[in-house]
């Protein structure tokens, strides 16, 4: 497995060690979500499909260890019973950890 | 109380919420089957669908609003969602949920709960929650929320009579004195939500028609909506004062507790929702998930992109091949009579052949103003508009079969990162695929198809630049040019034609999005919804719904259009009656038109003739072709006379055709031989034509061609635009830029190519 490469940006280190953003997740790995660093409309929405701060998920497709190096490649997650494909520029707002 | 009361309730209004993929038209489709309408709520570009069914005396109207994942007033599907049950007072509202993702859409409930409106719960896709092992305690879900729970599947009608038992029965019990009591505790902002909530009930008339808690936790939550109905409703300046006390106390709260107010009642919903569902569903055993493997292939950025090609072509071919490719009927092509072998023929043949003939038999009108009016006129008109309905048809049903499998949201996932470069979504692509984008296709269905994109800016950009694709009314003006005069580079030419118009879409939707549509590229957030087997009833009930809403909706416009256009060509009538169509056409107000344009248009190469051809095929692309034809003089005969005729035309008029009669006869033979399909001997001969005329070179051709493919939408498609958007303005926007930018590029090619020369 190839370490994270991605130097992490000034919040992340900021708000915890352990924190990181959702698009630097890989395929395979699950997490929980901490934050949604979005507007008001788009937060509505995901809370409307079930991502919550403490929402467990699993990332199916995409993420930062696919063959594809395409950054604009969507990220599929699993979240209970429902699956959510998420553009990078909305993957890359989330707070998540393992 | 209200005047629906005082009816006795012989008319129920019931409206149908649920969140997107949460089975909500297959139930709307059950409850209502052929009784629906499709309308746009005004001033926004949301269609709203509605219906009836009789319950004995009394009628059921169903509302069926825009699937929303949440209540707040962010987008337009929200807040038409939100202004429906707030003002309209629907008597009943049957939300829609997902069993198998119980959690997830009790959140959505509890928003509604709020509302304090008259609830029905229809639990659907039993089916999917039994497969993935749960079982759900309906009593308990029942007890718990306080109102009706129905264990529902709307493919297979489980469940279904007895929510409509459900919705007769609390419309009845319904009394606006005494709104649903149920109550989230929201913890730490409870004393907040009592003070807002005993502020506003003070106000009048405010108090009356909003439910005051729902209010007080919207301020909480810094709703612009809330805002407003509070703006509205209350006398004079009242509001003022007490909106900036709540945005002081908002802030407060922010400030103490570090925390959103937002986020704090999001997330107490969200705990609720779990504790109910950790309290009702029972899980047996948790089964592989099918879907998921198929989405290792069907998601994949290169495997992905290849079976979207493949579905897109197949839906293509299946969809024009049925309505009018493939043979359905040989035995009436066999009579030789009647082409009558395809359902579009076989309505083409009704309007062309048979209703006509039906009407000779009947009265024997005489050949005049009267008679050219009701057969050239109106027959030819309704037979316009009718024949797009197999077409319409059968790409309704593919189209169905693709969003009920849940495929549609595996394009939008591949696809994504290509076309939102372009300022449009994923989705597009098959609008613009059947709209001609591999040449052959129709812009007008293409249009409706649309429909089920949710983000509406990329839904209005799609619908503007579809009718840059080469639709297949395109196709006889593209064959009667090359086999003119691009007959060696046949295939070279053909290829430019796509990628031009590619090319051209694609520009335009990023520079129509930049410059005038605004607003920002919705981001990708998209659910995929578990794979479903098509349920064939909902398949066919969206094709002749869809069908039948472009009759009654479109039909007329474009038969307005049509009627006007014929008046073009047709009048004035020249004195003496043995005057032949070309010298009448020549005589028409559209020549005259052709002519007042004729100083603009030349320098684009185009003279009175070819205009007169483009007013033409403002009603049909292909009418430019049959325009052209009578204007030059080649009637549509058999080809026997056509040629003879051909002969005479040269004698006579001493034209530069000198050569000899056999290369001649070769040159219609080679046509034949290449263009058999696209061009009929009309064209053929017309093809011929063109090229011996002294004004028509490979360069005129071409920027006609070019402009062809740009120009003006056909009005049947302008008028699904208007139809579609709800908005005259997108459809007067499609007109202004098509039409400019053909003449733009027109005249750039025409003379930098002079200039070159």
């Amino acid at each position: 497995m190839i370490a994270n490469i991605n130097s992490p940006t000034p919040e992340t280190v900021f708000r915890s060690e352990k924190v990181d953003y959702l698009c630097h997740f890989s395929e395979g790995q699950s997490g929980t979500i901490v934050d949604l660093v979005l507007e008001p409309e788009l937060q509505g929405r995901l809370m409307g499909m079930g991502l919550f701060a403490g929402t467990r998920f699993r990332v199916l497709q995409g993420g930062n260890s696919s063959k594809i190096k395409s950054s604009a490649r969507p990220m599929l997650l699993a979240i209970g019973n429902t699956r959510i494909a998420l553009g990078q520029s909305i993957a890359s707002k989330i707070l998540v950890e393992k | 109380m209200n005047i629906v009361a005082e009816h006795e309730h012989n008319e129920i209004l019931a409206a149908l919420v649920g969140q997107p993929n949460s089975g909500k038209s297959t139930v709307f489709n059950y409850l209502t089957g052929l009784h629906q309408t499709v309308a746009n709520y005004p001033g926004v570009t949301v269609t709203k669908k509605s219906g009836h069914y009789h319950d004995g005396k009394r009628r059921i109207e169903v509302v069926d609003l825009p699937g929303t994942y949440s209540l707040t007033s962010y987008s337009q599907e929200e807040r038409v969602t939100r202004d429906f049950l707030l003002l309209e007072r629907p008597e009943v509202v049957v939300i829609v949920i997902d069993a198998s993702n119980l959690r997830r859409h009790l959140y959505f409930v509890f928003q509604l709960l709020e509302l304090q409106i008259p609830l029905v719960i229809c639990l659907n896709m039993m089916d999917i929650a039994r497969r993935r092992g749960f079982s759900i305690d309906i009593p308990v879900l029942e007890q718990t929320l306080g109102v009706p729970v129905i264990p529902a599947n709307g493919r297979t009608g489980e469940g279904l009579e007895e929510l409509r038992r459900q919705i007769n029965t609390v419309s009845a019990k319904h009394d606006h004195e005494s709104p649903v009591t149920w109550k989230i505790n929201y913890g730490t902002l409870e004393p907040l939500i009592a003070e807002f909530d005993a502020a506003l009930s003070q106000k009048e008339p405010l108090v009356q028609d909003f439910p005051t808690r729902w209010l007080a936790i919207k301020l909480l939550e810094n709703d612009r909506e809330a805002r407003r109905i509070i703006q509205h409703h209350t006398h004079d300046k009242d509001w003022e004062p007490l909106l900036e006390s709540c945005m002081k106390k908002v802030e407060d709260y922010e400030t103490q507790s570090g925390d959103s107010p937002r986020k704090t009642i999001a997330s107490s919903r969200n705990i609720l929702a779990e504790t109910i569902e950790k309290q009702t569903i029972q899980r047996t055993s948790i089964p592989h998930r099918n879907s998921d493997t198929l989405d290792q292939f069907l998601c994949h950025p290169f495997l992905g992109l290849l079976s979207v090609a493949a579905v897109m072509f197949i839906t293509f071919q299946l969809a024009f091949n049925l309505a009018d490719g493939w043979t359905w009927f040989p035995w009436f092509n066999a009579a030789g009579v009647f082409e009558w072998n395809t359902p579009f023929g076989a309505v083409e043949s009704l309007f062309s052949v048979w209703i006509p003939a039906l009407l000779d038999s009947c009265f024997h009108l005489p050949e005049g103003n009267l008679h050219s009016l009701i057969y050239d006129g109106i027959i030819a008109g309704v037979g316009g508009v009718l024949t797009f309905v197999p077409t319409i048809f059968f790409i309704f049903l593919f189209i169905s079969i693709l969003e009920q499998s849940g495929y549609i949201a595996r394009v939008v996932v591949v696809l994504d990162r290509i076309m939102r470069f372009f300022g449009l979504h994923g989705q597009s692509i098959l609008p613009m695929i059947l709209g001609g984008g591999i040449v052959g296709g129709c812009a007008l269905p293409a249009v409706m198809a649309t429909r089920s994109m949710r983000e509406q800016r990329e839904r209005i950009l799609t619908i503007m630049v579809v009718p840059l694709m080469n639709c297949g009314a395109k196709v006889p003006v593209f064959a009667l040019l090359i086999s003119a005069f691009f007959l060696e580079y046949q295939g070279l030419v053909l290829a430019a034609i796509i990628l031009i118009s590619w090319t051209m879409a694609l520009f335009v939707s990023s520079i129509l999005g930049k410059l005038f549509i605004g607003g920002e590229p919705s981001p990708l957030v998209m659910e995929l919804p578990t794979y479903q087997v098509p349920d064939l009833r909902d398949m066919l009930l969206t094709a002749v719904l869809q069908s039948w809403w472009f009759v009654k909706k479109a039909g007329t416009i474009i038969l307005a259009v049509n009627v006007f256009l014929w008046v073009l060509m047709y009048y004035p009538r020249p004195d003496n009656p043995d005057t032949d169509a070309a010298t009448q056409l020549a005589g028409s107000y559209a020549a005259r038109m052709g002519r007042i344009f004729e100083p603009v248009t030349r320098y684009a190469g185009f003279d009175w003739r070819d205009n007169v051809a483009l007013i033409g095929g403002f009603a049909a692309k292909e009418v430019i072709v049959s325009t052209m034809a009578t204007m030059y003089g080649i009637e549509e005969e058999d080809e026997t006379e056509a040629e003879n005729n051909h002969q005479e035309n040269k004698n006579n008029k001493e034209n530069t055709f000198q050569e000899p009669n056999v290369k001649r006869k070769e040159l219609t033979k080679e046509l034949e031989e290449i263009d058999t399909e696209s061009l009929d001997i009309q064209g053929k001969h017309l093809a011929v034509r063109l090229r011996a005329e002294k004004n028509w070179t490979p360069l005129k051709a071409f920027v006609l061609l070019l402009f062809v493919m740009i120009y003006n939408p056909c009005f049947a498609t302008c008028a699904v635009i208007w139809r579609e958007t709800g908005h005259i303005k997108y459809m007067l926007m499609t007109m202004a830029y098509t039409n400019g930018l053909a003449f733009l590029i027109a005249v750039a090619v025409y003379q930098i190519a002079r200039i070159c020369s």
